[in-house]
């Protein structure tokens, strides 16, 4: 029973040592790079005029230099709204709040199948002991999310690697300009994206319930006079025609919110149909963007006019 | 439950704590509650089917030990195979055969259908109906005596560590555990070792290869073959991680609380063939499937022929076991084939007399292997057959596409700890149940286990679902 004590004792103090020595070191290296990553380096600019928010789609298909005023892009990949929510109350808390928000809404994220349960959230998690909004949307993913938080260096998990190259390197990546990461366009583009069998099953029902995290921008920034502009990005070929469905019931929501929505699914950019300007279904490259980028400007410059 | 869920780790703590302040007496009753509880979380209708199976087959063989009548013996026993065969046959396959038969008759007669039954699969329903199957069967070859006590093969069928997804125990060798009283204290520290090894397995390893696995067997008409062949590589490890992660978890819980169970996995892909690698690979099934189908059917001792064809048949079945979809199958057939081919060519009973031979050997099993993985990862054949062709097409060398450099780093690394680690356990032949570091002195063993913990934390994929052999 010593043994078994004395090991065990021995364990929990090193698992302690090792996770305060850890998290000690990894936050050094954060706070000394004031560009470790994007989120770090917005907070420490001056806030733009419009400032996109969304997915992966926000960082790689809308470049903010088409868009006259001074904008910047906090695209995440694999994010969903309930990110954006909180993203956005940071960025606020922060006082780095836009004048302008341009919203990127996924329409597969209101799709039934689509299960959320704000996990993604997480991706900020280095801010869980640092803002209390990060902290209350990390503890309402489950009961016992809160129990990982005991541990300090939990807040790198999955960004250990990064922050250390990171801190050695001490460059930042130069997309961090804008935010805007351009994938350059390259000659199998067209052939894999015409192969392409990515599609919403269909009969797929629209999720009305995750309006909600919309229901919170939108409130959010009528608090803060913040001017919100919602889009849809476009999608390219099978994949747009079965978000179709989808994409109009998000037009009637935004149509009965009184937001503007720009909705490239249902009312395309005709050169868009061609596969040469994609990466895959839902990303474009570079010549794409541009085209996008382009028209985009165009219709802000309307509606805020 | 899922063993990688804080839910679990909560009711682990409770069952500990419960386990170790009650006297010994009493301790299996604590068990086989905490068991019944465990399955009920996930499935709460379908404990009472598990129930029931688990009450007839013990009066089924307390019937088959006091018959002398071998026609009685015989009814009785299939009687019972009857019963769990009937119930895996209604949940499992019902619907893969209706959909071929449905399929087959409407090329004929348009409108006449089987129709599919909506029924969920219940969680673990082919490892505990093989170790009911097993116990039944070494009772009814005068093997093993019947349990007497009702409670205790419940516990048997039903203890937590082993119920979802295995090892799948003999009765021989877990029930007379169930009747000691059992020393806990002096396996508790290679048990705990153990429990962190696992989870360092799945959560680190397989859950960081699974990401790199999804993003490119999800897209993989948008990716590249080399892309494809990487992601193969990626999911065998995957695999292997995921399930013997969740053995090394369960066979560790059950040290800590002074149960030995079988093991399941030894350093498989360090196999220099096929038949090698069955023996290495989920041994468990491995023997069952040896015990209970392929020497039954004969084996080896009726001819060349006869022995291709048991082969055939048990690693058809083997696939089968796995699921119901013509991939398994596919999968079942190559291995099949695989281990006939080997027997023709004599390359089961090879010498590897160097060690370039031997690392040649590995490597061109490891390939072969892959290429059932394919099958065994893809949803339907047609998605599993445009991987393999891609990959084949001769473009392998031409970007591979990384995902995230962090994930690409954190799996690689979590591989090469698993291999040095395995093979260092191997290599000191510490493989049964114990990590050869417990023989160590306190301070490096602590350490070990702060290390992988700490690994845990800091590169633990936490939000992804279940275990992959769940499904099954």
């Amino acid at each position: 029973l010593r043994k078994k004590i004395l090991n065990i004792g021995l364990f929990v103090l090193l698992v302690f040592i090792l996770d305060r020595s850890a998290s000690f070191f990894l936050e050094h290296i954060y706070r000394k790079n004031k560009d470790i990553n994007i989120i770090s380096h917005y907070l420490n600019m001056s806030a733009p005029e419009i400032l996109i928010l969304g997915n992966s789609q926000v960082q790689q298909n809308i470049d903010p230099g088409f868009l006259k005023k001074r904008s910047y892009s906090l695209g995440f990949a694999a994010s969903e709204l309930g990110l954006q929510e909180t993203l956005l109350d940071l960025i606020i808390k922060k006082g780095k709040k836009p004048e302008v928000l341009l919203l990127n809404v996924d329409p597969s994220f209101f799709t039934k199948s689509v299960k959320y349960n704000g996990t993604d959230v997480k991706f900020i998690k280095y801010y869980y002991d640092k803002d209390e909004s990060v902290r209350y949307h990390i503890d309402a993913i489950s009961p016992f999310e809160r129990l990982k938080y005991i541990f300090d260096v939990y807040r790198f998990n999955g960004i250990f690697f990064y922050t250390l190259k990171r801190g050695l390197t001490g460059e930042s990546p130069a997309y961090f300009k804008n935010g805007y990461l351009p994938i350059q366009p390259d000659i199998s583009d067209s052939l894999r994206v015409s192969n392409s069998d990515r599609v919403i099953p269909p009969g797929e029902e629209f999720d009305s319930l995750k309006l909600v995290y919309l229901d919170h921008i939108i409130e959010q920034c009528k608090k803060d006079n913040i001017r919100l502009i919602c889009y849809t990005s476009s999608l390219f070929g099978k994949y747009r025609l079965s978000n179709l469905s989808v994409s109009k019931q998000l037009q009637n929501y935004f149509s009965l919110k009184e937001v503007p929505y720009i909705n490239y699914v249902s009312n395309t950019i005709k050169e868009l149909n061609h596969p040469g300007y994609w990466n895959d279904p839902l990303h474009m490259n570079k010549m794409g963007t541009d085209i996008q980028s382009k028209d985009i400007q165009e219709k802000l410059k309307t509606i805020l006019n | 439950m899922a063993f990688n869920s804080l839910v679990f780790l909560s009711f682990l703590a409770l069952v500990y704590l419960l386990y170790f302040t009650l006297p010994k007496n009493f301790r299996w009753i604590i068990l086989l509650a905490s068991s019944v509880g465990f399955y009920m979380y996930g499935e709460p209708y379908y404990i009472f089917l598990l129930l029931a199976t688990i009450i007839i087959d013990f009066f089924l063989a307390l019937q088959l030990a006091r018959t002398s009548n071998p026609l009685l013996k015989k009814t009785i026993f299939l009687c019972s195979l009857g019963i769990n065969l009937s119930l895996l046959f209604v949940f499992k396959y019902f619907n893969f055969f209706a959909g071929i038969f449905n399929a087959s008759v409407n090329n004929f007669h348009e409108g006449h259908s089987i129709p599919v039954l909506a029924l969920a699969l219940p969680v673990g329903i082919s490892f505990y109906t093989f170790q009911e199957i097993g116990y039944m069967a070494d009772v009814y070859r005068n093997r093993i005596s019947p349990e007497k006590n009702l409670g205790k093969f419940m516990l048997f069928i039903l203890f937590f560590p082993q119920l979802i997804a295995g090892p799948i125990e003999k009765a021989s060798d877990l029930l007379p555990q169930l009747h000691t009283k059992g020393n806990a204290s002096d396996k508790f520290l290679s048990g705990f070792c153990q429990i962190l090894w696992g989870y360092f397995k799945k959560t680190v390893v397989a859950d960081n290869l699974g990401l790199y696995v999804d993003a490119a067997y999800n897209h993989h008409g948008e990716v590249s073959g080399a892309t494809l062949l990487i992601a193969t590589y990626a999911f065998a490890f995957q695999i292997y991680c995921d399930f013997s992660g969740y053995c090394d978890i369960g066979i560790g819980i059950a040290r800590t609380l002074g149960f030995d169970l079988s093991i399941n996995f030894d350093n498989p892909y360090a196999s220099k063939n096929i038949s090698e690698f069955w023996r290495r690979w989920h041994i468990t099934l491995s023997h069952w499937l040896k015990d209970y189908l392929y020497i039954p059917l004969g084996g080896s001792k009726e001819g060349k022929f006869n022995t291709y064809r048991n082969l055939f048949i048990t690693m058809l079945l083997a696939g089968l076991w796995h699921g119901a979809s013509f991939t398994f199958l596919i999968w079942g057939i190559f291995q099949g084939f695989c281990l006939i081919l080997e027997r023709i060519l004599g390359i089961d009973k090879m010498n590897y007399s160097n060690v370039w031979s031997k690392i040649i050997s590995m490597f061109i099993t490891f390939n072969v292997l892959s290429i059932g993985w394919i099958y065994f990862r893809s949803e339907n054949l047609l998605k599993a057959n445009e991987i393999l062709k891609k990959i084949l097409s001769g473009h392998i060398f031409r970007g591979i596409e990384t995902l995230k450099n962090e994930i690409f780093v954190t799996m690689l690394t979590g591989v090469i700890i698993v291999v040095v680690y395995e093979s260092l356990l191997r290599k000191k032949m510490l493989a049964k149940n114990v990590t050869f570091i417990s023989n160590k002195s306190n301070y490096l063993l602590a350490g070990w286990n702060a290390f992988l913990f700490f690994m845990i934390i800091l590169f633990g994929v936490s939000d992804t679902s279940t275990f992959i052999y769940f499904q099954f």
